[in-house]
Order: structure tokens, then sequence, then C-alpha cells
């Protein structure tokens, strides 16, 4: 950074110094960015620490953006670097990076300290030779993944995920405001949706009422779930009673019979034993039974084809049923691991990707 | 997860076929966790959700993954309800979107680290996918306390007892 000043002169260096301390206080430096200023080019562009830093914190925003920012940084910069005495470059250094400027000050109110101080920290490093552009890019691209959310580290595959389809749009604009209206964009796309989704918010406008909503929507079939399987629970001692005599008297598992009080909170030990007993129901008779049950209800011409789908379904359920239980209990199920294998060829190996994930 | 052309989640869950998948497998869970307790109805009835999502949702590979459901079973109950009005109250003490956004992360299961968007979207599709469990058991619960009265004038040699 010195040796990059020093044939430039002092004059140079004081202002750059100048304009990047003021740059960190963000909706202040805009007037320090003339697009055309000498000094803040050279001081934008410092090739080692700026394509360092873009490289870092530019490419955890995705890929094809950050190909496009990387190089079009990097071209920029290695562009500049020998032109950085004669600065030919600082038209269009100091154009994108006023655009950036306005969104960065826009968006900088909204981003967490840490970032803040990190950037802090990094000009202070560079002693003044920080670069706005560079700092812009990072910045921005760390806002996007992490406004509204925790950690920005977890963000990077999901917002790469988001990106990408944007990616090729994106990369012909030298303006990198638009990730973020992208980003805003779709955001509210999937709040329309999910207005659509939930009933009774068509009324509501704006993201928090919106969100209040889907929140207590959430809550509200949560606890439908928990009261109807209250329900189910006290049924279910009849249900041996329902599906016996819906056979004509066959007996499915006699172990499954309970006492007419259902019980809460047994022992792991019985929770063991029917949970074995699910692993080895692969029974027709429960295809049977549940269509009985369900015929009511169910459009008899879909029925078969149901019925076959959920039959393969069916044996491939309970064995990934059985690996869990498995990892639970410790309980050796061969059977589960054996055939576990066709139910994530049917998924296209979506599940042994995310189970690497997940666990 | 790579985001192809899929069904949206309102009518990939709203299918009488889906229910139907699901209404089976919830049989099946019933059936093995009866006399467990409502606890183990709903962790039944929520893998068997899981699992007709078929893991093409990160709310059903968390659900489907996580072994610490199952030690909930063994927990009192009662507690998973105070424990959402709690979760309700702080969310009015959160910020406008980042605090609601919380709530939400802690309300689908699996979502904690996701960013905003992609949140939206598992909620789109486990509110999908919870307005149907809920039909459906609402449909088995009516089916099966209907049926007592059905079966017995039907079954004139139907098991008496348990």
């Amino acid at each position: 950074m010195q040796c990059l000043r020093a044939p430039l002169s002092d004059l140079s260096a004081l202002e750059g110094q100048r304009a990047c301390a003021e740059w960190q206080q963000p909706g202040q430096e805009q007037s320090d960015y003339h697009p055309y200023d000498a000094d803040y080019c050279m001081q934008s562009l410092c090739p080692v620490e700026t394509a360092f830093r873009a490289l870092h914190g530019c490419n955890g925003g995705g890929e094809n953006e950050n190909h496009g920012n990387v190089h079009g940084s990097n071209d920029c910069f290695s562009n500049a670097w020998p032109d950085i005495v004669s600065s030919m470059h600082c038209p269009v250094v100091g154009a994108a990076a006023s655009v950036e400027e306005t969104s960065v000050n826009a968006s900088s109110s909204s981003s967490s300290r840490k970032r803040k101080s990190e950037n802090n920290r990094r000009s202070k490093e560079n002693s003044g030779g920080s670069d706005g552009k560079d700092d812009s890019n990072c910045k921005r691209i760390k806002e996007e993944t992490g406004v509204g959310a925790a950690t920005p580290e977890a963000k990077r595959p999901n917002k790469r995920k988001e990106e990408s389809a944007d990616a090729s749009k994106e990369n012909d604009k030298a303006p990198k405001s638009d990730y973020i209206h992208v980003r805003r964009e779709r955001i509210s796309q999937r709040m329309k949706y999910l207005q659509d989704l939930v009933p009774g918010c068509s009324k509501i406008t704006g993201k928090a009422g919106m969100l209040d909503e889907i929140i207590n929507y959430v809550q509200s079939l949560q606890r439908q779930v928990e009261f109807l399987s209250m329900k189910l629970a006290a049924v279910n001692p009849m249900m041996d009673i329902n599906i016996d005599s819906l056979f004509g008297g066959r007996e499915i598992n006699p172990t499954c019979k309970s006492a007419s009080i259902p019980m809460i909170g047994m022992s792991s030990g019985a929770i063991d034993q029917s949970y074995l007993q699910f692993g080895s129901l692969q029974h027709d008779m429960f295809m049977g039974s549940s269509d009985l049950l369900l015929r009511p209800n169910v459009n008899p011409a879909a029925a078969v084809s149901d019925t076959s789908l959920g039959s393969c379904l069916n044996v491939n359920g309970s064995s990934v049923w059985n690996t869990n239980l498995q990892n639970v209990y410790g309980v050796e199920f061969q059977l589960g691991r054996g055939t576990a294998l066709p139910f994530q060829s049917l998924q296209g190996n979506l599940l042994p990707n995310n189970l690497k994930m997940e666990m | 997860m790579k985001r192809g052309p899929k069904a949206r989640p309102g009518t990939k869950w709203r299918t009488a076929a889906q229910e139907r998948v699901y209404g089976r497998r919830l049989l099946e869970a019933l059936r093995a966790t009866a006399a467990l307790g409502p606890r183990a109805v709903k962790e039944a009835a929520d893998s068997a959700l899981a699992f007709t999502a078929r893991g093409r949702s990160r709310w059903s590979r968390a659900i489907l993954l996580s072994p610490r459901r199952k030690a909930r079973l063994l927990l009192r109950t009662g507690s998973k309800i105070r424990r959402g009005r709690r979760r309700a109250r702080a969310a009015e003490a959160g910020g406008r979107l980042r605090g609601r956004l919380r709530v939400l992360r802690r309300l689908v299961p699996g979502c904690r680290k996701l960013s905003a968007g992609s949140l939206l979207e598992e909620a789109a599709d486990y509110v999908a996918a919870l307005e149907m469990q809920v039909k459906a058991m609402r449909a088995l619960a009516d089916a099966l306390s209907a049926a007592p009265a059905a079966a017995a004038a039907a079954e004139p040699g139907s098991r008496g007892g348990v």
C-alpha cells in the first residue's frame, strides 16, 4: 500500500486515507467519491489486498455471481494496476463504486455490528488503503446472506442455490444492487404464495403482519395435530377391535393389544417392543384394512393404482423407519439396512446426500 | 437440494392420493404405537407425514433423521404446548421481521439456519403438509370413533376384549 502510493505522491495518499476512513461511517461519504478522482481509484486498487478480500468475501455469495464479481474486480484491478499511474480505469471503477455506495449505505444500516467492525478493522489494517469497492462487494454479499438470519456461513449454500438462477443476468450488469432487489423480490414472491396458502391473509399487507399470521397458523395447525393425536390415542384401543372386526376376526398383532386406558410415558422397553413390531409389520392386510377404513372417503377408481404404489412404498418406508429406530435404540435391523437402498434410489439419491448433510 | 421444476406445495399436498398415502402410513404407525399415549401418536403422525414428503423438503428430512424426537416420547405431557406459548410471547418482543423469522425458524423443523427465502419456501411446504395431516387425522379419528358402532352392528362375531 505504501509502495503503491509512493510513486503517486503525498496528495493522493492523504486524500485516500481520509476518504477511506470516512467511508466506514455509513451515509456520509457519497460526496467523497468522485468517480473520476485519481486518488479514489488509486486507493481502491490495491491489487494484493483487494484481490485477496474479493476472493474471500465474495466467494460466499454464490457461484456464478462470485466468478463474475471476482473476475470483474480482478480484471478491473489487473487492468488498473498498470494503469494506476495513468488512472485510466477510474471511470469504470468509480461509476460502479458510486452506484454500489448508495446501496451499501442504504443497506449498511441494517448490517450487523460484527460486519461493520470487520470492515473497520480491515480498513485500519490497510491504513487507509482499503478498497471501497471491495469492501462494498464483500459487505453486500455478506449482508445479502445475513439479513434476516443468524449465520452467514450456513446461509451461503442456500444463497448460492437461490442466486444461481439469477447469476446469468447478473453477470452482465456492473451494479451489484440488483442482487438485493432480486432477493427481495423472491422473498416477496414467497410471501405472496404463503398468503394464498394461509387462510385469512389476503387482507393483511406488510411482511410483519403476514409473518405473524403465518406463525399463528403454523402454531394452530401444530396444536390441532396434538389435539387429534390425543384423540387418536384415546381411540387406539378400540382400533384393534374395529380392524379385527372389519377383517372378520383376524388378529394381526397380538402384542398390539392395549389396555383400555392409554398410558402416557411408558418405559423405553415397551416402546422398543412396539417399534420392533412395527418394523415387522409389512403385511398386505394393512393395505386392505386401511383401504376398508378409508374407502368412504376415497374415489374407488383412484384407489386401485394408489394401492400398488402405496404397497411398494410401504416396504421401503418401514425399512427406512427401521433404520431410524436402529440409530436410536441400537437395535440391529439388518432388514433396514438392506432394503433402505431402494428407497433411496426411489428419491433419486436425494436422501443419502441429505443424510450426509443433516448428520 | 436443487430447485428444479416441481409441484407447488399447495397442489402437491392437497391431492386425495397424497392423503390416502399418508392415511395408510398413519394407520400403520398407530397400530405400532397403540396405547403409548398421545405423544407417541403425535410423533408417529409426524414421522408418517415426513415420510410421505419423501424427504424432499428440509423439514421432513429433519423429522426423519432426528433421533431426539424419539426421546421426547418420555417427556412429560404439556411441556410442548407451554413451550409454544412462551415462544409466542417472545415473538412479540423480537424485532419486526427478524424476530418473527426467528420464531418461524423454530416452528418449522430443520430450518434453523436457513435464509429468509428458503425458510418461507419450507414454511409453505410445511403448512400444506400440516393441513393435510390435520385433515387425515381428523378423518381417521372420526372413522375410528364412528366405526365401533357400525362394526359392532355389522359383525356378530367381533372380538370383544383386548
